[in-house]
């Protein structure tokens, strides 16, 4: 649908936005392979703005209550106390960077690999020193 | 140790060494002692340049293999990808 000025296509697109919305919608749910690829490209093309909208979501009153009942769940809290448990006996790259965060005013994820990798080393270490002694 | 990969070599071969009893285990703490405070001063020195909002390349973490890999040379506090 090719509109000379942009106005003239807004104003279209606002009158049938509800309409545009439902048939993509419907020719996602015909087709979810395509749909499926379609968004992981997408994710490719824009990491940033997929980032955004999770951030997004996740500041939304229903998403927030959604959390909190997932986390008041007994067996889901006995889950996530193992994985903690998994990350720290296998000294995963989250709980290292973890470590090295937990006195800085910087986030994990901003700590180069390699100083993770080392300190990786150096916890391996420390932890047979302990056993031997 | 020119940079943190050697740090690492060097930490995984003191692992070996303390794992088939070669050397003691007071000599290994002095090592992992001395490997935290380089790590130590690292860390404060990658914090200094992020909050700083700079990031210079700081020649202690480049890995010399991230060439041959292919991998981009890490110039930033960020992970490689």
């Amino acid at each position: 649908m090719a509109y000379a000025n942009k106005d003239d296509y807004k104003k279209w697109y606002m009158a049938n936005r509800e309409r545009l919305i439902a048939k993509a919608r419907a020719a996602d749910l015909a087709n979810p392979d395509l749909a499926a690829q379609r968004k992981r490209e997408y994710a490719e093309r824009h990491p940033d703005r997929v980032k955004d909208a999770g951030r997004r979501y996740s500041r939304k009153p229903e998403a927030l209550a959604k959390q909190r009942a997932l986390k008041a769940k007994p067996e889901q809290r006995e889950k996530a106390k193992l994985l903690r448990e998994h990350y720290r006996d296998t000294l995963h790259d989250c709980f290292v960077r973890r470590c090295l965060a937990q006195h800085l005013k910087i986030k994990g994820s901003e700590i180069p690999q390699t100083l993770v990798d080392a300190h990786r080393e150096l916890l391996r270490l420390k932890r047979a020193i302990n056993e031997k002694l | 140790m020119k940079n943190c990969d050697e740090l690492r070599t060097e930490l995984a071969l003191t692992f070996e060494k303390l794992k088939a009893g070669e050397i003691k285990p007071g000599e290994a703490a002095e090592l992992a002692n001395l490997a935290g405070k380089m790590i130590g001063s690292a860390k404060v020195q990658v914090e200094y340049y992020a909050l700083r909002k700079e990031q210079p390349r700081i020649e202690w973490l480049e890995s010399p293999n991230v060439e041959l890999r292919g991998g981009p040379a890490v110039s930033s506090p960020e992970r490689p990808a």
